[in-house]
Protein backbone atom coordinates (compact mmCIF):
# COMPACT_ATOMS: atom_id res chain seq x y z
CA UNK A 1 0.00 0.00 0.00
CA UNK A 2 2.86 2.25 0.74
CA UNK A 3 4.55 1.50 -2.24
CA UNK A 4 1.32 2.00 -4.38
CA UNK A 5 1.40 5.63 -2.82
CA UNK A 6 4.61 6.67 -3.58
CA UNK A 7 4.59 5.30 -6.86
CA UNK A 8 1.30 7.46 -7.31
CA UNK A 9 2.95 10.17 -5.81
CA UNK A 10 6.25 9.93 -8.03
CA UNK A 11 4.00 9.88 -11.21
CA UNK A 12 2.05 13.12 -10.48
CA UNK A 13 5.37 14.77 -10.02
CA UNK A 14 6.84 13.51 -12.94
CA UNK A 15 3.59 14.54 -14.54
CA UNK A 16 4.43 17.94 -13.39
CA UNK A 17 7.43 18.38 -14.96
CA UNK A 18 6.05 17.28 -17.89
CA UNK A 19 3.55 19.83 -17.50
CA UNK A 20 5.85 22.73 -16.33
CA UNK A 21 8.57 21.93 -19.56
CA UNK A 22 10.82 20.90 -16.98
CA UNK A 23 11.85 17.59 -18.84
CA UNK A 24 10.80 16.82 -22.75
CA UNK A 25 10.46 13.67 -24.53
CA UNK A 26 14.02 12.50 -24.48
CA UNK A 27 13.23 11.74 -20.47
CA UNK A 28 10.43 9.53 -21.95
CA UNK A 29 12.72 7.85 -23.71
CA UNK A 30 14.77 6.99 -20.68
CA UNK A 31 11.77 5.72 -18.48
CA UNK A 32 10.94 3.32 -21.86
CA UNK A 33 14.19 2.50 -21.61
CA UNK A 34 13.85 1.72 -18.00
CA UNK A 35 10.63 0.36 -18.26
CA UNK A 36 11.66 -3.11 -20.48
CA UNK A 37 12.49 -4.02 -16.31
CA UNK A 38 16.01 -5.25 -17.40
CA UNK A 39 17.14 -1.81 -16.10
CA UNK A 40 14.97 -0.87 -12.66
CA UNK A 41 17.67 1.36 -11.85
CA UNK A 42 18.62 3.14 -15.36
CA UNK A 43 16.80 6.63 -14.57
CA UNK A 44 17.92 7.29 -11.22
CA UNK A 45 21.69 6.33 -12.19
CA UNK A 46 21.50 9.50 -15.20
CA UNK A 47 19.88 11.72 -13.40
CA UNK A 48 22.40 11.48 -10.61
CA UNK A 49 25.10 11.09 -12.96
CA UNK A 50 23.79 14.53 -14.97
CA UNK A 51 22.94 15.86 -11.69
CA UNK A 52 26.64 15.62 -10.33
CA UNK A 53 28.06 16.81 -13.14
CA UNK A 54 26.10 19.73 -13.36
CA UNK A 55 26.92 20.38 -10.12
CA UNK A 56 30.75 20.40 -10.86
CA UNK A 57 30.18 22.58 -14.04
CA UNK A 58 27.92 25.34 -11.82
CA UNK A 59 30.79 25.63 -9.51
CA UNK A 60 33.17 26.40 -12.65
CA UNK A 61 31.07 28.39 -13.84
CA UNK A 62 30.82 30.54 -10.91
CA UNK A 63 34.37 31.00 -10.23
CA UNK A 64 34.77 32.05 -13.72
CA UNK A 65 32.44 34.69 -13.49
CA UNK A 66 33.73 35.70 -10.75
CA UNK A 67 37.28 37.07 -12.36
CA UNK A 68 38.17 40.69 -12.59
CA UNK A 69 38.15 39.12 -16.71
CA UNK A 70 35.51 36.95 -17.71
CA UNK A 71 37.40 33.90 -20.30
CA UNK A 72 34.42 33.66 -22.36
CA UNK A 73 35.90 30.53 -24.05
CA UNK A 74 35.64 28.54 -21.03
CA UNK A 75 32.72 29.61 -19.69
CA UNK A 76 30.83 29.03 -23.05
CA UNK A 77 32.60 25.18 -22.95
CA UNK A 78 31.54 24.81 -20.03
CA UNK A 79 28.08 25.77 -20.88
CA UNK A 80 28.50 23.65 -24.24
CA UNK A 81 29.17 20.42 -21.94
CA UNK A 82 25.72 21.36 -19.59
CA UNK A 83 23.33 22.39 -22.69
CA UNK A 84 24.82 18.34 -24.27
CA UNK A 85 24.19 16.35 -21.42
CA UNK A 86 21.37 17.74 -20.40
CA UNK A 87 19.90 17.54 -24.01
CA UNK A 88 20.72 13.97 -23.30
CA UNK A 89 18.60 13.21 -20.01
CA UNK A 90 15.95 15.39 -21.47
CA UNK A 91 16.09 18.36 -18.61
CA UNK A 92 14.78 21.07 -21.09
CA UNK A 93 14.28 24.04 -18.78
CA UNK A 94 18.26 23.68 -18.08
CA UNK A 95 19.08 22.89 -21.58
CA UNK A 96 17.15 25.77 -22.90
CA UNK A 97 18.24 28.27 -20.00
CA UNK A 98 22.43 26.96 -21.51
CA UNK A 99 21.09 28.18 -25.06
CA UNK A 100 20.75 31.49 -23.44
CA UNK A 101 24.11 31.50 -21.28
CA UNK A 102 25.48 31.06 -24.53
CA UNK A 103 24.27 33.70 -26.66
CA UNK A 104 25.43 35.72 -23.57
CA UNK A 105 28.81 34.09 -24.02
CA UNK A 106 29.08 35.36 -27.78
CA UNK A 107 28.13 39.41 -26.86
CA UNK A 108 29.99 38.76 -23.97
CA UNK A 109 27.51 39.86 -21.34
CA UNK A 110 28.21 39.48 -17.60
CA UNK A 111 25.48 41.11 -16.69
CA UNK A 112 22.93 39.40 -18.30
CA UNK B 1 5.96 -4.78 -23.07
CA UNK B 2 5.81 -8.25 -23.53
CA UNK B 3 5.91 -7.91 -27.51
CA UNK B 4 8.54 -5.82 -27.92
CA UNK B 5 10.62 -8.19 -25.59
CA UNK B 6 9.06 -10.89 -27.58
CA UNK B 7 10.00 -9.18 -30.77
CA UNK B 8 13.56 -8.86 -29.16
CA UNK B 9 14.40 -12.19 -28.52
CA UNK B 10 13.08 -13.15 -32.04
CA UNK B 11 15.34 -10.70 -33.88
CA UNK B 12 18.20 -11.46 -31.59
CA UNK B 13 18.00 -15.15 -32.47
CA UNK B 14 17.62 -14.74 -36.18
CA UNK B 15 21.11 -12.23 -36.26
CA UNK B 16 24.79 -12.60 -35.60
CA UNK B 17 25.82 -9.91 -32.70
CA UNK B 18 26.50 -6.28 -33.58
CA UNK B 19 29.87 -4.42 -32.49
CA UNK B 20 29.52 -0.62 -32.06
CA UNK B 21 32.64 1.06 -31.19
CA UNK B 22 31.73 4.55 -29.40
CA UNK B 23 34.14 6.93 -29.56
CA UNK B 24 34.12 9.00 -27.08
CA UNK B 25 35.60 13.03 -26.21
CA UNK B 26 38.59 13.21 -24.76
CA UNK B 27 37.96 16.63 -22.51
CA UNK B 28 34.99 15.28 -20.63
CA UNK B 29 37.97 12.87 -19.42
CA UNK B 30 39.93 15.46 -18.61
CA UNK B 31 37.11 17.25 -16.99
CA UNK B 32 36.07 14.67 -14.65
CA UNK B 33 39.64 13.92 -13.06
CA UNK B 34 39.81 10.73 -10.87
CA UNK B 35 36.34 9.09 -12.05
CA UNK B 36 36.70 5.56 -13.41
CA UNK B 37 35.15 2.59 -14.57
CA UNK B 38 36.24 -0.80 -16.09
CA UNK B 39 34.80 -0.77 -19.24
CA UNK B 40 32.66 -4.00 -20.65
CA UNK B 41 36.13 -5.49 -22.17
CA UNK B 42 38.45 -4.49 -18.86
CA UNK B 43 40.08 -2.37 -21.47
CA UNK B 44 41.60 0.66 -19.99
CA UNK B 45 40.42 2.71 -17.02
CA UNK B 46 37.92 5.45 -18.59
CA UNK B 47 34.50 7.36 -17.06
CA UNK B 48 31.43 6.04 -18.40
CA UNK B 49 29.72 9.06 -18.62
CA UNK B 50 26.14 9.98 -19.65
CA UNK B 51 26.45 9.85 -23.95
CA UNK B 52 28.31 5.94 -22.60
CA UNK B 53 25.31 5.07 -20.07
CA UNK B 54 22.78 5.95 -23.13
CA UNK B 55 24.51 4.31 -25.52
CA UNK B 56 24.70 1.48 -23.69
CA UNK B 57 20.69 1.03 -22.76
CA UNK B 58 20.04 2.28 -26.17
CA UNK B 59 22.33 -0.32 -27.72
CA UNK B 60 20.71 -2.81 -24.81
CA UNK B 61 17.57 -2.02 -26.00
CA UNK B 62 18.56 -2.75 -29.56
CA UNK B 63 19.53 -6.71 -28.44
CA UNK B 64 22.44 -8.63 -29.39
CA UNK B 65 24.98 -5.74 -29.01
CA UNK B 66 28.48 -5.73 -27.85
CA UNK B 67 29.71 -2.18 -27.15
CA UNK B 68 33.52 -1.01 -27.09
CA UNK B 69 34.51 2.39 -25.83
CA UNK B 70 37.63 4.34 -27.30
CA UNK B 71 38.51 7.42 -24.69
CA UNK B 72 39.25 9.97 -27.52
CA UNK B 73 39.87 9.31 -31.43
CA UNK B 74 43.64 8.07 -31.60
CA UNK B 75 42.36 4.70 -29.47
CA UNK B 76 39.58 4.52 -31.69
CA UNK B 77 42.29 4.43 -34.54
CA UNK B 78 44.28 1.98 -32.98
CA UNK B 79 41.05 -0.28 -31.99
CA UNK B 80 39.80 -0.16 -35.80
CA UNK B 81 43.05 -1.12 -37.21
CA UNK B 82 43.86 -3.86 -34.41
CA UNK B 83 40.90 -5.36 -35.24
CA UNK B 84 40.59 -4.84 -38.93
CA UNK B 85 37.97 -3.94 -41.59
CA UNK B 86 34.89 -5.95 -40.39
CA UNK B 87 35.21 -6.97 -36.94
CA UNK B 88 32.86 -3.51 -36.64
CA UNK B 89 29.62 -2.96 -37.63
CA UNK B 90 29.50 0.69 -36.56
CA UNK B 91 31.93 3.37 -35.01
CA UNK B 92 29.61 5.99 -33.08
CA UNK B 93 31.80 9.14 -32.25
CA UNK B 94 30.74 11.85 -30.00
CA UNK B 95 31.87 15.32 -30.50
CA UNK B 96 32.00 18.64 -28.56
CA UNK B 97 32.22 20.15 -31.23
CA UNK B 98 33.42 24.05 -30.94
CA UNK B 99 31.26 26.72 -31.82
CA UNK B 100 32.29 28.14 -35.19
CA UNK B 101 30.33 31.17 -37.18
CA UNK B 102 31.40 32.66 -39.85
CA UNK B 103 32.35 35.66 -38.09
CA UNK B 104 35.00 33.62 -35.49
CA UNK B 105 38.33 33.44 -35.60
CA UNK B 106 39.62 29.86 -35.24
CA UNK B 107 42.41 30.95 -33.06
CA UNK B 108 40.09 32.13 -30.67
CA UNK B 109 39.25 28.38 -29.24
CA UNK B 110 42.27 26.84 -30.16
CA UNK B 111 41.86 23.90 -28.38
CA UNK B 112 38.55 23.57 -29.15
CA UNK B 113 39.48 23.60 -32.70
CA UNK B 114 42.25 21.39 -32.03
CA UNK B 115 39.96 18.58 -30.90
CA UNK B 116 37.91 19.21 -33.60
CA UNK B 117 40.38 18.94 -35.50
CA UNK B 118 41.79 15.17 -34.07
CA UNK B 119 37.94 14.04 -34.43
CA UNK B 120 37.98 15.08 -38.30
CA UNK B 121 41.78 13.35 -38.36
CA UNK B 122 40.95 10.39 -36.72
CA UNK B 123 37.78 9.83 -39.04
CA UNK B 124 39.98 10.01 -42.25
CA UNK B 125 42.90 7.03 -40.66
CA UNK B 126 40.26 5.19 -40.77
CA UNK B 127 39.18 5.87 -44.15
CA UNK B 128 42.70 5.99 -45.27
CA UNK B 129 43.06 2.33 -43.49
CA UNK B 130 40.33 1.46 -46.25
CA UNK B 131 38.19 0.88 -43.04
CA UNK B 132 34.55 1.06 -44.39
CA UNK B 133 32.64 0.68 -41.34
CA UNK B 134 30.23 3.01 -41.21
CA UNK B 135 31.15 6.36 -38.91
CA UNK B 136 28.48 7.88 -37.78
CA UNK B 137 29.20 11.95 -35.75
CA UNK B 138 27.25 12.69 -33.07
CA UNK B 139 27.32 16.49 -31.43
CA UNK B 140 24.85 18.70 -29.49
CA UNK B 141 26.04 21.35 -32.30
CA UNK B 142 25.29 21.05 -35.70
CA UNK B 143 26.82 23.91 -37.40
CA UNK B 144 26.95 23.27 -41.37
CA UNK B 145 30.55 24.14 -41.34
CA UNK B 146 31.23 21.54 -38.50
CA UNK B 147 29.36 18.44 -40.54
CA UNK B 148 30.19 19.31 -43.83
CA UNK B 149 34.03 19.02 -42.38
CA UNK B 150 33.28 15.82 -40.70
CA UNK B 151 31.39 14.51 -43.75
CA UNK B 152 34.24 15.18 -46.08
CA UNK B 153 36.66 13.41 -43.81
CA UNK B 154 34.62 10.27 -44.97
CA UNK B 155 31.77 10.26 -42.25
CA UNK B 156 28.72 8.76 -43.30
CA UNK B 157 25.95 10.25 -41.18
CA UNK B 158 26.04 12.89 -38.50
CA UNK B 159 23.24 12.71 -35.98
CA UNK B 160 22.57 15.79 -33.59
CA UNK B 161 22.33 14.80 -29.88
CA UNK B 162 20.73 13.22 -27.75
CA UNK B 163 21.07 9.85 -29.60
CA UNK B 164 17.15 8.39 -28.75
CA UNK B 165 15.70 5.63 -29.90
CA UNK B 166 14.14 6.60 -33.25
CA UNK B 167 17.60 8.38 -34.45
CA UNK B 168 19.55 4.95 -33.75
CA UNK B 169 17.06 3.03 -35.52
CA UNK B 170 17.24 5.06 -38.51
CA UNK B 171 21.08 4.83 -38.49
CA UNK B 172 21.25 1.24 -37.81
CA UNK B 173 18.69 0.65 -40.73
CA UNK B 174 19.94 3.14 -43.25
CA UNK B 175 23.15 1.25 -43.33
CA UNK B 176 21.90 -2.29 -42.91
CA UNK B 177 23.23 -3.41 -39.57
CA UNK B 178 19.21 -4.43 -38.30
Amino acid sequence: MAAAALREQLNAHIASMYASGMVDEQFQQLQMLQDDGSSPGFVAEVVTLFCDDADRIITELSKLLEQPTVDFDKVDAYVHQLKGSSASVGAQKVKFTCMQFRQLCQDKNRDG
Amino acid sequence: MMASSSARTERQGRRRIIRVLLVEDETIHQNHPGSVVITRRGCGVMMEWLLQVIARQLLKAVGGVELDVAVNGAEAVRRVRERGDYYYDLILTDRQMPVMDGHEVCSRALTSCSRHRRSVQATRQIRAMGVATPIVGLSSDCLAADVDAFIDAGADDFVPKPLNTEKLDRVLTKFGIV
